[in-house]
């Protein structure tokens, strides 16, 4: 009688039974709604953690479980999961008849809110990367609180980067060569139509892939897998955009054998929760399946999703004291518009042909080919001879003149200050006047280009899944992939010119020529010019896996190997690295592999003890191989592939009522390579104080992951539940690197461009921009009517600044002139000076609910809303910021800080104050 | 019972490997410090030229001659100042033992210290010039008998590396850690044996 009440959660049944042996279990799953069969939907024995799926017609059968009481969870994503509890006494089969499955609001909120993180996907600056889109369906409370509620500070679980997990649709890896991380906003959009996902976390095993340290990530659009129906939701938003429709149709399996779906949305905002940032995307989805027999299937997927937004700049102090946290530079007006300078375009279609081939009830093997061609670009204004047209350029702040004077009286500051106010936008129109009255008729002064990568992907898998016995599965993987990125300046817009001279004004004679082949170039719209150079990847790797189940424990071991080789071509002779820049260059290769185990004990069935490892090397990325790719086929300097070591153990609780994880984890990354550019002061001895744009090399970098990790639900009536979570880690840099440059002044003066800074002193320094505490507390109310709603308060700390590299290495602090430090240089001065800067810790309250309504009883149609305020009390708060490179020494940065105001102070993110999110959807 | 004690362990080993393993926020890396500690041009003195000689006179500085009157003294050539000593001009029959002493250094509070100078020579004759440290020395003329002065290794010129600045070397001070440390310069030759011409420039203490 305890276990009956025990199971009453939402629907629960107790079903008891009574036979002579060799007991069998089964039923049949289908949709509350529609009535119909469910099929793929796991059915897990918890005591042995046995699970199988239900099939077409949403049939599960186990042949033989144990006499003993248990439980068994029936779960699928999008629909509430059933606990049932199980009193086979003697065993006979057992049929559980008709489990009915009701739809899951929260899913639904779920899908819907994935765009919230979505954020500054894949954006290129420093500080604004994706957070963990990885998480967006994950069933772990820990999950997700992180996605949902932390998603909007950035946080990232283990604070590791989504270049350490691995995203796939069909098995086939997403994660892109050229960075590693995933782009999301190729399947943006396509919520519906993306929705059948398998997530793993850290090292834990996945059927598909071997991964990595921070989980994976399963996509699955195979048409037959879709719940049949229609759906459609309007959405309406303050956030990165203002409107959404979005439009799903899944026809089922027919009788002969077909399935379809299609899905199509459109986002976007003239202007989105910043100033300036206007938004357009348009995705397309369809999946097509044929089934030929039991055996095999065929299914055709094709995704287009386009996305055009333009970006936001982070900003100073100085300039955000002025104008205020939304404020953008990148924008300016014409013809009565808001245009932004910095746009970000997208559109890289992927098609894919997938073969399920059933080899026997046992054994499964699917294998995918797929193509995906398309091109990013990231637009930018360029200049000649002309002045630079960022409203932020130093010389147009109040801080420039303060410096100039020593200083500045509070009144002489807000002159300056309501001067820069007045022209704090891009000038669109001055540009178009210049280049009017260019010294050269026709010849623009300005012009706005684009950073253009043109990929061509062609990816191959093939997965085998095999239960060999009750106790033992095996999984085994190859993937091939070949890629080749075209990398070019593309000119858009010569605003009012007739054309742009390929030269590089900054030097002269040859070094000046972007392509000595094709020498002073006029170029028009729509022309290449500046650099242009294809990047060619192939890798393959494979992976095997045994899994062991027993009663008491069960086990796994996986190994991988992997090789990728890379090599860059010249397109254009640069002037600057004639000898080296044309043609292709050496190719780099590496081959890495990987071993990982884990085991989970179960105490009971209701409580685990789960550990897991992992050491792998994982060869660098495409990004970080060339390290002037623009301009030459250099390969960068001591390039090795990094090795990667992690481990976690936690403590689990699945009880009725409770369930619980507690994790600790640690990981180790080392040998790791990052190569970044700016502009430096006061770096080498070339002309000293010479700005030059340097590309910057770090290698050798070793970085330390460790925390603590606590999910925890808890049914407090069967309407109330409450969750919590929380997060508490460190994430540093665990020993000193090394620092290269290399500059193209030095080249284009004959010298070695590279210049060898010696020891990068970061040991000790935090991984940025990571809060790296969090904790969530949550309640949540589900009223039978279909009504429900939830809140939950969050609190986030200790996220850092991003340390300049340059300003800690020997050039700093020791006078190349003299050998000695420079004046005033001390232990604690240098101290005072290179503290990183940790962000103030900030409480983000959400408020969230919502209503479905069954628009008749016969079709089980659904209508329904759901709304969610997001950081009710406005708070504001950094995400992230990094450092500026430009004073480079510690007489340099002094100068720059003496007066209060500095020219080149850090460059901050901000997250989004109160911003709303109100979603009508209807399901029929 | 079993089971109890298991999870307490595994909880415990857990939260307590986590907690004891953070590095503190105060405790990273700076790049290295190299404090100088004596750094002397002569570019603030008075310089002479011909036969007007204007002896360095510097706070802290010492200028004695042991068995004669002239002094170390401040010249200037392209520019650049230094000291300079040579017994071509004294008188005949004189002999010079002139020191050029450093101002007492404090070596205590750093680990390891490098001292370098540079030195150039004219109109060779021999070698005149050798540096000594001491710890002992009280700062007057009749002391520097008494102090107890060892004789450093730097790299000199010698015939045949006439009138270019030649540097020291670094040389390793990391075994004098006292508060008075003194470095001296010494001048030893006559009118009528050896009266090359010594010039001194950049004298540097600094942490290495």
């Amino acid at each position: 009688m305890k276990k009956l009440v025990l199971s009453i959660l939402f629907v629960l049944q107790a079903v008891f039974v009574f036979a002579q042996q060799n007991p069998a279990l089964k039923g049949k799953v289908v949709d509350q709604k529609t009535q119909k069969p469910l099929q793929n939907v796991t059915v897990t024995l918890q005591s042995s953690n046995q699970t199988v799926l239900t099939d077409f017609g949403g049939n599960f059968v186990f042949q033989s479980i144990a006499e003993k009481s248990d439980v068994v969870v029936i779960k699928t994503f999008g629909y509430v999961t059933q606990t049932l509890v199980l009193e086979p006494t003697l065993g006979e089969a057992l049929d559980l008849g008709v489990i009915i499955l009701e739809v899951d609001l929260a899913s639904e909120l779920q899908l819907s809110l994935v765009t919230i993180t979505e954020n500054d996907l894949g954006d290129d600056n420093s500080g604004s990367e994706s957070t963990s889109g990885l998480l967006q369906a994950a069933r772990d409370t820990y999950q997700q609180t992180a996605a949902f509620n932390w998603g909007q500070a950035r946080f990232r679980i283990r604070g590791l980067d989504n270049q350490y997990s691995t995203t796939m649709i069909n098995g086939i890896v997403m994660n892109k060569l050229y960075d590693g991380r995933p782009q999301w906003s190729n399947w943006g959009g396509l919520n519906d139509a993306t929705r059948n996902q398998e997530f793993t976390m850290g090292s834990a095993p996945s059927d598909y892939t071997f991964g990595n340290a921070l989980g994976t990530q399963e996509i699955n659009t195979r048409a037959s897998y879709f719940r049949p129906g229609n759906r459609i939701t309007f959405s309406g938003t303050n956030s990165n955009y203002s409107w959404r429709a979005m439009a799903t149709h899944a026809s089922g399996l027919d009788k002969n054998g077909w399935a379809f779906v299609v899905s199509g949305s459109r986002r976007w905002a003239q202007e989105g929760y910043f100033e300036g940032t206007d938004y357009g995307a348009n995705s397309l989805f369809a999946s097509v399946e044929k089934k030929f027999n039991d055996k095999h299937s065929l299914n055709f997927t094709s995704i287009y999703a386009q996305n055009s937004r333009g970006k936001n700049s982070p900003n100073t102090e100085e300039v955000n004291n002025i104008m205020g946290v939304r404020y953008n530079s990148y924008w300016g007006w014409q013809d009565g518009k808001k245009r932004n300078s910095r746009d970000k375009d997208i559109a890289e279609p992927i098609n894919m042909l997938s073969h399920f081939w059933k080899i026997t009830d046992r054994t499964s093997l699917n294998t995918n080919v797929a193509f995906q061609t398309g091109s990013i670009g990231n637009s930018r204004l360029d200049f000649q001879n002309a002045n630079n047209p960022d409203p932020t350029y130093y010389q147009n702040l109040p801080s420039f003149f303060s410096n100039l004077a020593g200083g500045l009286s509070p009144d002489e500051f807000q002159t300056y200050a309501n001067i820069f106010r007045s022209r704090s936008q891009i000038d669109w129109n001055a540009m178009y006047i210049a280049n009017q009255n260019s010294a050269n008729p026709g010849r623009s002064v300005y012009a706005l280009y684009e950073d253009r990568t043109d990929d061509k992907l062609w990816s191959a898998n093939t997965i085998l899944n095999s239960n060999v016995s009750d106790n033992l599965t095996i999984n085994a993987g190859a993937n091939f992939r070949r890629l080749k990125s075209n990398n070019f300046q593309n000119l858009l817009d010569l605003m009012g010119g007739q054309y742009f001279l390929d030269i590089d004004p900054f030097f002269a004679g040859n070094a000046a020529q972007p392509d000595l082949n094709n020498p002073n170039r006029q170029v028009g719209e729509g022309d290449k010019y500046g650099y242009n150079y294809n990047l060619f990847a192939t890798t393959i790797d494979g992976f095997t896996q045994f899994k062991f189940t027993y009663d008491k424990a069960d086990f796994y071991l996986a190994q991988s190997f992997s090789r990728s080789e890379y090599q860059r071509e010249g397109l254009y002779r640069n002037g600057i690295y004639a000898d080296n820049s044309f043609g292709k260059g050496d190719k780099a290769i590496f081959e890495n592999f990987g071993f990982k185990g884990g085991l989970t004990y179960k105490l009971t069935g209701r409580h685990l003890l789960d550990f897991n490892g992992l050491y792998m090397t994982q060869a660098p990325n495409l990004r970080n191989t060339f390290s002037n790719a623009r301009l030459n086929n250099n390969i960068t300097t001591d390039l090795v592939s990094e090795s990667i070591v992690s481990a976690d153990a936690s403590y689990i609780i699945r009880a009725p009522k409770l369930k619980a994880r507690l994790t600790g984890f640690y990981t180790k990354i080392k040998d790791a390579t990052e190569i970044s550019f700016f502009y430096a002061e006061s770096i080498g001895d070339a002309g000293g104080d010479e700005d030059s744009f340097v590309s910057e090399v770090v290698t050798g970098i070793d970085k330390q992951n460790m925390g603590l990790e606590l999910g925890l639900e808890y049914q407090i009536t069967s309407t109330i539940k409450a969750t919590a979570a929380a997060s508490y880690g460190q994430y540093i840099f665990s020993d000193n690197a090394r620092l290269r440059t290399n500059d193209d002044n030095l080249a284009a003066i004959g010298q070695n461009p590279v210049t060898d800074f010696g020891t990068n002193y970061i040991k000790g320094l935090r991984q940025a921009g990571i809060p790296q505490q969090a904790y969530s507390v949550g309640l949540e109310y589900r009223n039978p009517n279909f009504w429900w709603i939830g809140a939950n308060a969050n609190y986030l700390a200790d996220s850092y600044i991003d340390a300049s590299n340059i300003l800690r290495t020997d050039n700093f602090t020791i006078d190349d002139n003299t050998g000695v430090s420079f004046p005033g240089a001390n232990n604690q001065s240098v101290r005072d000076l290179l503290k990183q800067e940790k962000f103030d810790s900030f409480m983000l309250v959400n408020l969230i609910g919502g209503k479905s309504w069954r628009i008749s009883r016969k079709t089980r149609d659904t209508f329904g809303f759901f709304a969610s305020i997001n950081n009710i009390f406005d708070v504001e708060y950094k995400t992230g910021g990094f450092e500026q490179s430009r004073k480079a020494t510690f007489p340099d940065l002094q100068q720059d800080l003496a007066n209060g105001t500095p020219s080149f102070g850090p460059k901050y993110f901000y997250g989004f104050g109160r911003t709303y999110f109100v979603n009508f959807y209807i399901n029929f | 019972m079993k089971n109890n004690i298991l999870k307490i362990v595994f909880l415990l080993a857990l939260s307590s490997s986590v907690l004891t393993s953070c590095v503190k926020e105060d405790d990273f890396d700076i790049p290295p410090i190299k404090q100088l500690i004596l750094s002397e041009g002569f570019e603030t003195s008075t310089t002479g030229s011909g036969s007007t000689e204007v002896p360095i006179s510097i706070e802290g500085w010492l200028n004695f001659n042991t068995t004669s009157t002239r002094l170390w003294h401040a010249r200037i050539f392209s520019s650049n100042k230094y000291a300079e000593f040579s017994s071509f001009f004294s008188a005949n029959g004189t002999n010079d033992e002139a020191w050029l002493i450093t101002p007492a250094l404090d070596l205590t509070t750093t680990e390891s210290e490098l001292f370098s100078f540079d030195t150039k020579i004219r109109f060779w004759q021999g070698a005149a010039l050798t540096v000594f440290i001491s710890e002992d020395y009280d700062g007057t003329q009749a002391g520097l008998t008494t102090a107890t002065w060892t004789e450093l290794n730097p790299i000199l010129p010698v015939s045949g590396q006439e009138d270019v600045f030649l540097n020291s070397g670094n040389i390793d001070l990391s075994a004098y850690n006292s508060e008075n440390v003194r470095i001296a310069f010494k001048y030893t030759g006559s009118r009528a044996g050896v009266t090359t011409t010594y010039q001194l420039d950049n004298i540097k203490v600094f942490e290495n």
